[in-house]
């Protein structure tokens, strides 16, 4: 009998103890090695393996005050290609050009270019990308993207904005509330095999995306597109090159409608020239001209350095230092009250009480009215306006500014200007967001706008008569709103050339409001450059037709009539 | 450690019990080597209680192999059902999940075109084939007794 090899089994027993030892000291030491960047193996091994996928947050809506979208976010696909893989790219082409309805020459570079990825096709619609989606082409494939629709096309573009291909807001509130109204994306995080294919019991971590928020915006869309129509076709009546048009609340600072024409339709605002995009009323700073002089009267007035009865003896022109300044036509030496030379527009006129007032004064009103200084509406580019220093003035600064040229101001500004007269006095900042709207419905009411006093109130109702007698029997005839009282003021400015001093180019305005003695509505028209430079030629006519429509609109009824101031020239 | 088996005493007072395997072959309650023919031709015969003889004759109850049987196909059964039911829920919320991407894909769809149709220009171009045009003034009606309303 063999003995039973007990010591064999020993050694076996050890050597196996040992080799088991071995693998488990290697398995740990890979476990716990360092790599790089102080990750260690088993870490690095979960990196390759984890794949963080991005989970878009659906950008929020812009609406008009009534709710109705302006901007809205759809589902899109953007169509790439692997040119690797693309059997046929002459008979590819050919099929997807004909669903995209482009020329079919016009997809095959991307088709038959070097490299693993080139794009067909951006932001393509649901259904058109499911259609070529049916085509079964080899090398063809999807992703999904939001895309940005505006609705109504050209409307308030300039205002809106819009957004790049990325999802980043580019202009307009688009770019203004952009961190608002993109959320925030989420992700997920999950382990995936080499096979592409998900790991069972791997990691698998969600965030939720954060949807963004909607943005009510104060345009009313009927308001806007009313305006915009009558922009358009005041610039294309008057051979204009611009035009630009503001309708807000004189009381809540709401900006109603704000126009640019040329404008552009955002859902295409690549194809036009990127100086159309500029939302004008807001970023474009230009000479006012006489729409400015009511500020001038504000300030003598507020100050006590004219009465409304005084008269003065007005030339068509007058010498300051070596300078001659001008009425806009001859005419005698005429005895006028402040309340005619406003009806009449005389720059010598306002000169002289500019001068009675002195450059100081000016300037404080100048100031106190908001020139030079932002208005606060939110808006990305928002100019100044350009309002020199006190020290810088020339000695024909004060007679200039009097009448509105020497100086630059924003549309925005001056619809402001009037809009404080309209309200008693007092400065109310204008703003174009009224509320956001959370993705679980919340309403964010917009804090109430700053405010100010400017001038008395009793101010504000002599400057309201003598805007009335404007357009009752002065220069704003053509402003006339039938059953309703009209208080405005032309403006016919000379646009400054680039090398310097004036040339024949003007910018003609009409800034008005109604009904005089209980205001609802500021509308402040621009039209640049017209062949008719008179600003009631140019401008009435678009104040009376915005203001036609929104007094239908908002439903506003007549009011009694403020009285006429006392005045010399025109009518009783 | 193990004795041969021809070492035992011929007369040993207590027997070796041998059991059955399932299978029905003798296991002995030693781990030995299975002993040559000869030697088990030698060994004497050992009497085993008749008790002990039933019992290791005996094999298990039909109800056991009823009652397995039942165990089993019960569970290949549920096995079978279970994955039926798994794939023909994956089968439905496939279905769902496709319906629920067409609707969604709808409902975009209808979004866009009741924001398309209702933008004021739309509207506009509608109206004047219609043959309606802009007022080119305001009608005011005047309601006795109701005042005016006043600066502010």
């Amino acid at each position: 009998m063999r003995p039973f090899p007990t010591h064999r089994l020993i050694a076996l027993l050890a050597v196996m103890l040992l080799a088991f030892t071995g693998i488990v000291v290697r398995l740990a030491s890979l476990q716990g090695a360092r790599v790089q960047d102080g990750q260690t193996l088993a870490q690095y091994g979960l990196d390759h393996r984890l794949r963080t996928i991005p989970l878009p947050a659906e950008r929020g809506a812009i609406r008009d005050r009534h709710g109705a979208p302006l901007a809205i976010s759809l589902d899109a696909r953007d169509i790439y290609a692997d040119p690797r893989l693309v059997t046929d790219p002459v008979g590819e082409a050919a099929q997807i050009a004909a669903i995209l309805e482009v020329k079919p020459k016009s997809l095959l570079p991307d088709l038959t270019a070097d490299g693993t990825f080139t794009y067909v096709a951006r932001q393509v619609d649901e259904d058109v990308a499911r259609r070529i989606e049916q085509l079964q082409l080899p090398g063809i494939g999807f992703l999904g993207v939001p895309k940005r629709y505006y609705p109504a096309g050209p409307l308030a573009a300039q205002v809106l904005g819009f957004v790049g291909v990325d999802g980043v807001g580019l202009a307009g509130l688009e770019q203004e509330w952009d961190t608002e109204l993109a959320g925030i994306p989420g992700e997920r995080t999950a382990e995936i095999a080499p096979n592409g294919q998900p790991i069972a019991q791997g990691e698998n971590v969600e965030r939720d995306p954060v949807d963004g928020v909607d943005l009510v915006t104060t345009l009313d869309r009927q308001i806007q597109f009313q305006a915009q129509q009558a922009l358009a076709a005041a610039v294309d009546a008057n051979h204009a090159k611009a035009g630009t048009i503001v309708v807000m609340d004189p009381k809540t600072g709401d900006v109603y409608a704000m126009a640019s024409v040329p404008g552009f339709d955002a859902n295409r605002f690549a194809e036009v020239d990127p100086d159309v995009w500029r939302n004008r009323a807001i970023t474009d700073a230009f000479e006012p001209g006489s729409v400015l002089k009511v500020v001038t009267a504000a300030a003598a007035l507020e100050t006590g350095m004219v009465s409304m009865t005084e008269r003065f003896q007005v030339p068509d022109a007058m010498k300051i230092d070596e300078f001659t300044i001008h009425d806009s036509h001859p005419h005698p030496v005429q005895t006028m009250t402040l309340a005619d030379i406003i009806a009449q527009s005389s720059n010598i006129g306002i000169a002289k009480v500019a001068e009675r007032m002195g450059g100081d004064r000016l300037d404080d009103f100048l100031q106190r009215f908001g020139f030079g200084a932002d208005t606060g509406v939110g808006f990305p580019g928002e100019s100044r306006g350009v309002l020199p220093a006190l020290d810088d003035w020339t000695a024909t600064s004060v007679a200039t500014f009097s009448y509105g040229q020497g100086m630059t101001v924003t549309p925005l500004q001056m619809a402001s200007v009037y809009a404080t007269i309209a309200n008693g006095g007092g400065w109310v900042q204008p703003r174009l967001v009224r509320a956001t709207r959370l993705p679980d419905g919340e309403v964010r009411t917009a804090p109430p706008p700053t405010t100010r006093r400017v001038i008395d109130e009793a101010t504000a109702d002599l400057l309201t008569q003598m805007l009335a007698l404007v357009v009752a029997d002065g220069t704003g005839t053509t402003a006339r709103v039938q059953g309703y009282q009209v208080a405005g003021k032309t403006g016919t400015a000379l646009k400054p050339e680039a090398g310097g001093g004036y040339g024949e180019r003007y910018v003609a305005s009409f800034i008005g409001f109604l009904p005089a003695s209980a205001p609802r509505l500021v509308i402040a028209g621009f039209i640049d450059e017209p062949t008719t430079i008179y600003g009631s030629i140019a401008a009435g006519p678009l104040f009376q037709q915005v203001a036609r429509y929104a007094i239908q609109r908002l439903g506003i009824a007549p009011a009694d009539e403020v009285s006429l101031p006392p005045h010399l020239l025109g009518g009783p | 450690m193990s004795v041969p088996a021809r070492d035992l005493p011929a007369t040993s007072p207590e027997p070796r019990v041998t059991r059955r395997a399932p299978a029905g072959r003798p296991v002995t309650g030693s781990i030995r080597p299975p002993a040559p023919a000869r030697t088990t031709a030698a060994r004497p015969r050992t009497a085993i209680p008749p008790q002990l003889r039933r019992r290791a004759r005996r094999g298990p109850h039909p109800a056991f192999w009823l009652f397995s049987a039942t165990v089993v196909i019960a569970m290949i059964v549920g096995v079978v059902a279970l994955n039926a039911m798994l794939a023909q829920t994956a089968f439905a919320t496939h279905a769902a999940r496709a319906d629920l991407a067409e609707l969604v894909e709808r409902h975009e769809v209808l979004v866009k075109q009741l924001a398309t149709s209702s933008a004021p220009g739309r509207l506009a171009d509608w109206a004047r084939s219609q043959g309606m045009v802009m007022p080119d003034r305001v009608a005011i009606l005047s309601v006795p007794g109701v005042a005016r309303p006043e600066r502010g």
